[in-house]
């Protein structure tokens, strides 16, 4: 095991300090906490599974529409990251946090190029086909749990998905 | 934000039976949300994989983070990952 369990000290005062920041900031802001934490185990080793990456850092292709930062409910939309894209032909579309690390390297807010290197190495079976970009300024997450999610899910359960990577912005 | 979307997004997606992991740098939030598994690095926000440029740096956070996949059996847990933003360099240390 690499790393140690967190312990909970203190992290339930500052989760109350940073919703109290975001409400007050946000007009549109929606606590929402997961009421079921649900739990898949590995159907198989690493070495053997399907491995797709998902960013809500704003990552998306140039050539895509990039996300609405106007919207200060945020936008909730997908795009869709070929696993054979160009890294030269990705850009980060997002307002709260400081891109510049991620436009120099995508690979610090989405690691494509990192796990195809892991995949050539054979810890990791194999890539999806696609992989997936979001923007996370969604201050109210309803419509992330109504249509986003699901909608995610099913595209990575479709191209036959065994384990995803999840990285913020 | 972008740490809410993701344990939002996550926990629907270990719903539909894919295994997930997600790195934080904001743990508070992934706490506050409940997520299935999380890995907790000391960086900046925007770089969660390490510095730009750092590509041994970024294998060595990717690795440790799916390892969680095979190690971890107990839900909502986050770990922290024993590496510091900046004094993360190939000579202090070997490459996981």
């Amino acid at each position: 095991m690499i790393g140690q369990r967190l312990a909970d000290d203190g992290l339930r005062e500052r989760w109350e300090r940073w919703l109290a920041l975001v409400t007050e900031m946000h007009a549109e802001f929606q606590v929402h906490q997961n009421p079921t934490i649900h739990f898949t185990r590995m159907a198989k080793p690493l070495k053997a599974s399907r491995v797709a990456l998902l960013s809500t850092g704003g990552v998306h292709r140039k050539t895509d529409r990039p996300f609405d930062l106007a919207d200060p409910a945020g936008d909730p939309s997908i795009r869709s990251i070929p696993v054979d894209v160009d890294p030269a032909d990705l850009t980060v579309s997002h307002m709260h946090y400081d891109t510049d690390m991620a436009q120099r390297d995508i690979d610090c807010i989405f690691p494509l190029r990192t796990a195809q290197v892991l995949h050539n190495e054979g810890m990791i079976g194999e890539l999806a086909s696609v992989h997936y970009g979001l923007m996370g300024f969604v201050p109210n997450g309803q419509r992330l749990i109504d249509e986003t999610g699901p909608e995610l899910a099913a595209r990575l359960v479709d191209d036959g998905v065994d384990v995803a990577v999840l990285v913020p912005g | 934000m972008c740490h809410k979307s993701v344990g939002l997004v996550q926990n629907i997606v270990e719903r539909a039976g894919i295994a997930t992991v997600a790195l934080t740098v904001r743990p508070e939030i992934t706490w506050g949300v409940g997520v299935p598994r999380a890995a907790y690095v000391r960086f900046p926000t925007g770089a969660p994989l390490g510095e730009p440029g750092q590509a041994w740096q970024h294998r060595t956070i990717l690795r440790a983070v799916l390892s969680l996949l095979e190690t971890v059996d107990e839900p909502g847990t986050i770990w922290e990952l024993p590496f510091r933003w900046r004094r993360m360099r190939p000579e202090e240390g070997v490459e996981l």
